[in-house]
């Protein structure tokens, strides 16, 4: 086990050196901060000043260097566009894509697991079909498309929801929590379907496949013989066992939550990371796009790791083996 | 029943009156978020937008964008380098310290510091001093007749609260570290900062204690960020906002359609042009070796002539913008109105003819650089150019990119022909001159694209410094145009167009900087 445990720490920390140069060579390809720091009408004396003084004007390998230990030391540094380092700004920003995560994924793991197993049982049903129907809908249409229908749908016609922030928060300690408030709801509510949208269908199609798989096979037609209840058949015997590999996927599929919050965030201007991102890009904010892929990598790295280490517990008979 | 009817009208009539004086908040949204609190920190559009709320200087624009007092009441000149202004009395800042001659001195020292990004505007002054409790004198080290156009954009802090919390230098980027202004104001202005989450919310407060009698009704003011071009509208049109801005061009009619919102739509001071290269001795970025074709009079003439600006202006741009022969837009001081109508015709058959005369019978390559997400539709008003080009056998490649990459490639000097836009920020002359028109020799000409440069139009623009009285001021000013247009220095297209929307009971004052303005806005009972 310690084995083990060593060396996917060893794997996490290559990866995340890994990540780390190349959120580094953004510095160098994403375009020139200075450019946009400035006003239009500053000197070329004062270009080359701001230039030196952030430490552009270096060799590269002494960049990344700095760079390196900064990271290390925590040290994000400071966004070039608001000026202010860069751990506050994150640190303001997470609660919301966390929030925002944590919602979508409830509602695509249980909206998916119902849903999916509903179809499973009533395969011919006129409710599973138009879920089927959905869930493809869902799979194929891209993120922004879903968002921008929605917030016509709910705010523009029917005008039941807001379209774009958070609403009211309320404070604990640091964490600005948008889930105590009825307000806070109603603007979660949107951007959570948008962003779950691709997870929750293909949970569906997922736990419905393997239901449907599950209870063709031949423990089942014997629990039947047995005279067992259908219901005890259902819930009780195929549905764990066609749980192990829905449950596997969810836990992938969680990183890419957060980490394709992006778009969504983009589309409902809700506060968090992925919008964070976002403006850092289109302003080469260069400090804070690579604080974001150093720590979207971190999540993944960790992620994974739990997963993994999860596994073993989860199926018994990888615990056997192992 | 008389007396009963009497009340309920009396009643009607008090409940208008209140209406109509009671507290109204706004809600607006923009693409964009000020990015800091501090007035010297950063020369950014939306940041300055609202800081004019919180923050004055010594002198402001009214509704029509011409200068009058503010903090100071008078001013005189002494001399050509000395200005002395007569400071307004009994301002008080908001956190209740009066306002003094010592904090002009402070904000003004304090924007020309080495972390200022404002210093731009206070180039020319050498010293600031207090002369009394109510007096200062600012020194210039050259007659500069611009420096009324500037004083808007050195905006004064309280130097008892910058002391006091550690803010006496400016939020400097380079610094490292965040100073205390960033995210918080104290000015005099007619608002007072109540609340600041950067890239969320900014909510402006009315400051009952202001020196000047409010002409709007807005008390409190919140401003959003939405930087998703539908999901402003649809939150405009949701009734969730007052006010929003931009409003992009193909969603204006639907705005409009929607019934219980207007827009307002003005050229903005923005001008979109092209430079060409004239200063390499062979184009980078064409197919003609060992020679530039862009330094020939003729080839830009021709390229001038090819291009149909009112084709771009009703297709492109959907009528939104105003096509412009200069690179300074109408509106802006010491600019003769007259300068704007376009010199030379579009003319395909007279543009082929020049071509041949200049050698180029059959054309050549060439790049044009240019953005993709700066400018309204710039990535299409390129590929449009490049067909119109195409006429006269110039074969133009289009090379968009992110700003952030464009500004740095077109700053090296590395682009033969590229497409963009630029603002003069204190609304004079002199400053588009100075960046675009005068030779670039690392003080001046930062943004002349490509390298034009005439010996005569450097030394006009340095005499239009100089000069204070304003009519010979614009004959000089003209006279550096004139020459730039007959050289064919840029080929200027026209003036971006600005779109606000906002519900039908609101009445605001187009600003044609873009900024918007609280104190013209002005919400009616729907």
């Amino acid at each position: 086990m310690t084995v083990f445990l060593v060396r996917r720490l060893l794997g996490a920390a290559c990866v995340l050196l890994f990540v780390s140069l190349v959120a580094f060579c953004m510095f160098r390809y994403v375009g020139d901060p200075v450019a946009q720091m400035l006003g239009p009408d500053a000197s070329v004396q004062d270009r080359e000043q701001l230039r030196g003084a952030l430490g552009l004007d270096r060799p590269m390998l002494a960049q990344f260097g700095v760079f390196q230990a900064q990271l290390m030391r925590g040290e994000l540094g400071v966004s070039l566009r608001q000026g202010r380092p860069v751990r506050d700004i994150l640190a303001e920003r997470i609660p919301a894509t966390l929030e925002l995560a944590g919602v979508s994924a409830v509602l695509a793991v249980v909206g998916g697991l119902v849903i999916g197993v509903y179809c499973a049982v009533h395969p011919q049903g006129m409710g599973s079909r138009a879920m089927m129907a959905l869930s493809l809908a869902g799979a194929s249409l891209p993120t922004f498309l879903i968002g921008i229908l929605l917030i016509l749908a709910f705010s523009v016609t029917a005008g039941w929801l807001p379209s774009y922030g958070r609403g009211e928060l309320q404070a604990i300690g640091w964490w600005r929590s948008g889930l105590l408030t009825v307000d806070g709801w109603r603007h979660m509510l949107l951007p959570a379907l948008t962003l779950a949208a691709f997870q929750l269908a293909l949970i569906v199609r997922l736990a419905r496949a393997e239901m449907m798989e599950v209870l063709r096979s031949d423990f089942i037609k014997f629990a039947r013989a047995r005279g067992i209840p259908e219901r005890t058949i259902r819930y009780a015997h195929a549905l764990r066992n066609a749980l192990l590999p829905v449950v596997t996927v969810i836990g992938l599929q969680l990183g890419s939550i957060v980490a394709f919050a992006l778009v969504t965030e983009t589309v409902f201007q809700w506060p968090g990371l992925g919008a964070l991102f976002a403006e850092a890009v289109a302003f080469a904010d260069i400090p804070v796009i690579a604080a974001y892929l150093c720590f979207v990598a971190a999540l993944f790295v960790v992620i994974n790791l739990v997963v993994d280490l999860a596994y073993s517990r989860i199926d018994p008979r990888l615990k056997a083996a192992g | 029943m008389f007396m009963l009817r009497l009340r309920v009208v009396l009643a009607t009539v008090l409940l208008a009156v209140a209406g109509a004086a009671a507290a109204v908040p706004f809600k607006w949204a923009s693409q964009d978020d000020a990015t800091t609190m501090d007035p010297h920190a950063f020369n950014h559009g939306m940041t300055l937008t609202v800081l004019n709320h919180i923050y004055e200087g010594l002198v402001r624009r009214d509704r029509d964008m011409k200068i009058e007092p503010a903090l100071a009441v008078s001013w005189t000149q002494p001399s050509p380098n000395v200005w002395r202004l007569k400071l307004r009395s009994s301002v008080r800042f908001h956190d209740g310290t009066p306002f003094t001659a010592e904090d002009v001195v402070f904000s003004i020292r304090r924007a020309m510091s080495a972390g200022s990004d404002m210093k731009v505007f206070a180039a020319s002054i050498s010293d600031v001093k207090a002369l009394a409790e109510d007096a200062v004198e600012i020194v210039t080290d050259v007659p500069n007749s611009a420096l009324l156009q500037s004083l808007p954009e050195l905006r004064i802090m309280s130097k008892a609260w910058a002391g006091k919390n550690g803010a006496t230098e400016p939020a400097d980027m380079r610094q490292k570290k965040e100073n205390f202004a960033t995210r918080n104001a104290n000015g005099t202005g007619p608002y007072r900062l109540a609340l600041r989450e950067p890239d969320v919310k900014t909510v402006l407060v009315r400051n009952e204690q202001w020196w000047d009698t409010p002409k709007n009704n807005i008390t409190e003011a919140t401003l959003v960020r939405i930087s998703s071009d539908a999901t402003r509208v649809a939150a405009l049109l949701s009734g969730e906002l007052d006010f929003a801005y931009p409003i992009p061009l193909q969603d204006i009619p639907r705005v409009i359609a929607a019934g219980a919102y207007k827009v307002l739509q003005a050229p903005e001071i923005r001008v979109m042009f092209l430079s060409m290269d004239q200063a390499s001795k062979e184009l980078r970025y064409s197919s003609v070796k060992g020679r530039n074709p862009l330094q020939d009079r003729r080839v830009r003439l021709a390229m001038y002539q090819a291009i149909d600006v009112q084709a771009l202006a009703e297709r492109v741009m959907r009528g939104s913008v105003l096509p412009t022969g200069i690179l300074i837009a109408r509106g802006v001081n010491s600019v003769d109105p007259s300068m704007v109508e376009r010199p030379y015709p579009h003319d395909v058959a007279a543009a082929r003819r020049l071509m041949s005369d200049a050698g180029y019978p059959k054309g050549f390559d060439l790049t044009l650089d240019c953005t993709n997400d700066r400018y309204v539709n710039d990535d299409q008003v390129c590929v449009a150019v490049a067909a119109m080009l195409a006429r006269i056998d110039v074969r133009v490649k289009v090379n968009s990119m992110p700003a952030a990459q464009f500004f740095q490639k077109v700053g090296a000097g590395d682009s033969s022909f590229n497409f963009f836009g630029y603002t003069p920020s204190n609304l004079d002359a002199y400053n588009s001159m100075a960046v675009l028109m005068h030779s670039n020799d690392g003080k001046a000409g930062q943004w002349n694209a490509g390298r034009y440069s005439n010996a005569e139009v450097d030394r006009l623009i340095a005499d239009v410094l100089k000069e204070m009285d304003p009519d010979r001021r614009t004959r000089l000013v003209t006279q550096a145009l004139k020459i730039h247009r007959e050289d064919v220095g840029h080929i200027p297209l026209y003036q971006q167009g600005l779109a606000w929307g906002m519900r039908r009971n609101v009445d605001a004052a187009m600003q044609i900087d873009n900024r918007v303005n609280l104190n013209f806005i002005q919400v009616r009972q729907p």
